[in-house]
């Protein structure tokens, strides 16, 4: 007979032990992200139905500890230990690395007692078994008075009995009595045990050793991570290409389509304009611009991640962050924001310092993300024409760019700790975690559908209005100029200073929703039909009236300005604060503006004859 | 370095050294280091530095954890005699 009763599980363990990957492979897609309520914490709920009744597994954030230290440990403990507005879970999955069994026996503990039924989940037993590390998970359950699983979920060894195993915790199993015990006695404890339940032949760690000795050596680090960057960089933009013109060429003709139903079913011609060429256009521009790249630079970043390269980075970048008042992990983030923007500045919660947090969220922008960096590149292609460059222009160029970024967050963020953002290093830890082979499809189709969820998520959201807008400014006249034309007209005086004009920074400034509008609107504002043309191809005769200066200047803006509207409302939601989140705007506006008139003013000298 | 002398702080430790937990200096980083592990009487390993040298890999319980010389510092390691033995780590 089948029972219909839904339980409440938490799913808890230390960081980086494989809990998502037992998640993910307990619930599939049927999964949500959630917020608790009146809290800043999100976390991932599943579901998983199996006869003795329906799991719902709640991702308790990955703590070292039920001592809260942070947001997420809090919420954690919450749920956990109880005694909050969270509400108790009816019984806690703990799970644990195989591999460094003893250290995640000290968490496990702490959640045994707090008297809730706990099954313990003993996943990567595979790796263990590589490494020649065996546990021995009945004497464990024996002496730790619980039962304990051995999994390996990257395989999906083990998580029926899992399942079955925690359902009939929260279906009969009684809390019992917390009980209070200190850290020191906690760990001796997990020391006995693991001492009696673990065999290893030979050393494991022999893999790590070695290659961090190349990943992490003095003189092999930093090329290692250049070339690393340089390598997803390249496959990202060489395969990005063809798909967005796939894309592009697939909206164009959809748009078309749209257009002759529409005019066919009588519809006044304003309407079916402002539906194909304002709205879908700009929808469609995002989504075909920005998609194809984010759906390889993700999974990409996440099998790195997954592999346990990271820590390693921001390992190896310590030392310089140290320097500037800030922290290695903010090296992560950045990476991050190469992808984009938004997520860069949500990565930045990995950074326990709120100080140090707060420079990561206002230098983020710095990294050019995958919005802007088609922008980089077609002008830097367009000026390498025109200063009759070769070839290797462009490439050298967006490599200079970027170099640009890294160091104006490294000066910056410089600057912010020694007058905004004051104060003293912080201690943080970083796990090297051991390295690990993921399980390449599930990474690749778990990223890349979340991130063309994100993307058309974005794109009717944000794009979608601002192409109305967009349509409005150009097809709406006033005083017989288009709005469009006064937009530009009012900002050509500051876009000189800047070394552009009006076009070019009101491009930038209607492409706040998504940088990818940039060179759209350029190319409208540089037309003489007047015509709202956001789906035409990319066309770089229509910058033959600019200078070299105009472009490079346009450059420098591309990667110096206010951050896209999505990472400002992301900012907003990280720090609460109005002042925070203006300040990310200003920060990188007010560089690019310095940056642009002194280069404006260099070239201006009569030192050039 | 003689059997059963060496007190030293965990930070002074050099790369392939060995020593276990004596004590610890209660600074900011402290509570978060029991919870990771270190405890009085287990082994700690140094097993790399980074490239600027400001941070060291430390292995213990099974597992490598990074810090600071500044909050390796508030370690404090004894050498015990014959502490060549696969005391813990490895596990």
């Amino acid at each position: 007979m089948e029972n219909k009763t839904t339980y409440t599980v938490a799913l808890a363990g230390n960081p980086n032990v494989g809990k998502s990957t037992v998640f993910n492979a307990l619930t599939g897609l049927r999964q949500h992200t959630g917020n608790w309520t009146g809290k800043t914490v999100s976390c991932a709920v599943g579901y998983r139905d199996i006869p003795e009744g329906s799991l719902r597994l709640v991702d308790v954030p990955g703590a070292y500890s039920l001592d809260p230290r942070s947001p997420d440990e809090a919420a954690a403990a919450e749920m956990i230990a109880g005694g909050g507005d969270i509400g108790r879970a009816e019984a806690v999955i703990v799970v644990c690395d195989a591999c460094c069994l003893e250290r995640c026996l000290i968490f496990a503990l702490q959640v045994i007692n707090t008297g809730i039924p706990t099954v313990l989940c003993i996943n990567l037993v595979d790796e263990a078994r590589r490494r020649g590390i065996s546990v021995d998970t009945e004497k464990l359950s024996r002496l730790l008075g619980v039962p304990a699983v051995p999994c390996a979920a990257r395989r999906g060894e083990g998580l029926d009995v899992l399942c079955r195993e925690a359902v009939a915790l929260a279906r009969y199993a009684e809390e019992k009595p917390a009980v209070t015990e200190d850290i020191e006695s906690v760990s001796c404890r997990a020391e006995r045990v693991s001492r009696q339940c673990v065999r290893t032949d030979g050393n494991s760690g022999e893999r790590e050793k070695r290659l961090d000795c190349i990943l992490t050596g003095k003189y092999t680090a930093y090329p290692v991570m250049i070339l690393l960057i340089a390598i997803v960089f390249f496959i990202t933009l060489k395969g990005a290409t063809p798909l967005s013109d796939g894309l592009q060429w697939l909206f164009t003709r959809l748009i078309f389509w749209t257009e002759a139903v529409l005019l066919n079913v009588k519809l006044p011609t304003w309407i079916v304009s402002a539906l194909c060429d304002g709205i879908l256009a700009t929808m469609f521009r995002v989504v075909a611009v920005m998609l194809p790249p984010m759906a390889i630079f993700f999974p990409l970043f996440t099998l790195i991640e997954d592999v346990g390269y990271l820590p390693r980075v921001a390992y190896n970048f310590d030392d310089t962050f140290k320097r500037c008042g800030a922290c290695g992990k903010q090296s992560l983030s950045m990476m991050m924001g190469l992808g984009c923007n938004a997520a860069g500045v949500t990565g930045c919660r990995i950074i326990d310092s709120p100080r140090e947090r707060m420079i990561a969220i206002l230098t983020n922008s710095f990294m050019p993300c995958n919005g802007r960096l088609p922008v980089l590149a077609a002008f830097a292609a367009c000026l390498g024409t025109m200063i009759g460059a070769g070839d290797m222009f462009e490439t050298v160029a967006m490599c200079l760019f970027l170099s640009m970024g890294v160091f104006a967050t490294f000066g910056v963020s410089a600057f912010l700790s020694s007058t905004l953002l004051r104060g003293e290093a912080s201690s943080f830890t970083l796990e090297l975690v051991p390295y690990r082979l993921p399980k390449l499809r599930d990474v690749f189709v778990r990223s890349a559908l979340d991130r063309t969820v994100f993307v058309l998520g974005r794109a009717v959201a944000v794009a979608a209005p601002a192409g109305l807008v967009i349509w409005t400014l150009v097809s709406c006249s006033y005083g017989g100029v288009s709005l469009m034309e006064h937009l530009t007209s009012l900002l050509d005086p500051i876009g000189k200073i800047l070394g552009m004009d009006g076009v070019m920074l009101s491009a930038f400034v209607l492409a706040l929703p998504a940088a990818e509008l940039t060179v759209p609107l350029m190319l409208m504002g540089y037309s003489a039909s007047g015509d709202v043309v956001l789906s035409s191809a990319m066309s770089t005769e229509a910058f033959a009236g600019l200078s070299a200066v105009n472009l490079l200047c346009a450059m420098i803006f591309t990667l110096f300005h206010w951050p896209c509207s999505t990472a400002v409302i992301t900012v907003y939601k990280e720090t609460h604060s109005v002042k925070w989140t203006l300040l990310s705007v200003l920060v990188p506006t007010g560089v690019g503006c310095a940056l642009c008139a002194f280069v404006n003013l260099l070239f201006s000298l009569p030192l050039w004859t | 370095m003689t059997d059963g002398e060496g007190i030293f702080p965990l930070s002074a430790l050099p790369v392939d050294g060995r020593g276990t937990v004596a004590g610890f200096l209660e600074t900011e980083i402290t509570p978060r280091l029991r919870e990771l592990g270190f405890s009085r009487g287990v082994a700690v390993e140094c097993v790399g530095r980074n490239p600027g040298g400001g941070m060291s890999a430390y292995k213990l319980r099974g597992s490598v954890i990074a810090l600071r010389r500044e909050d390796a510092s508030s370690v404090i390691l004894e050498v015990l005699p014959s502490s060549t033995e696969e005391n813990g780590d490895g596990k």
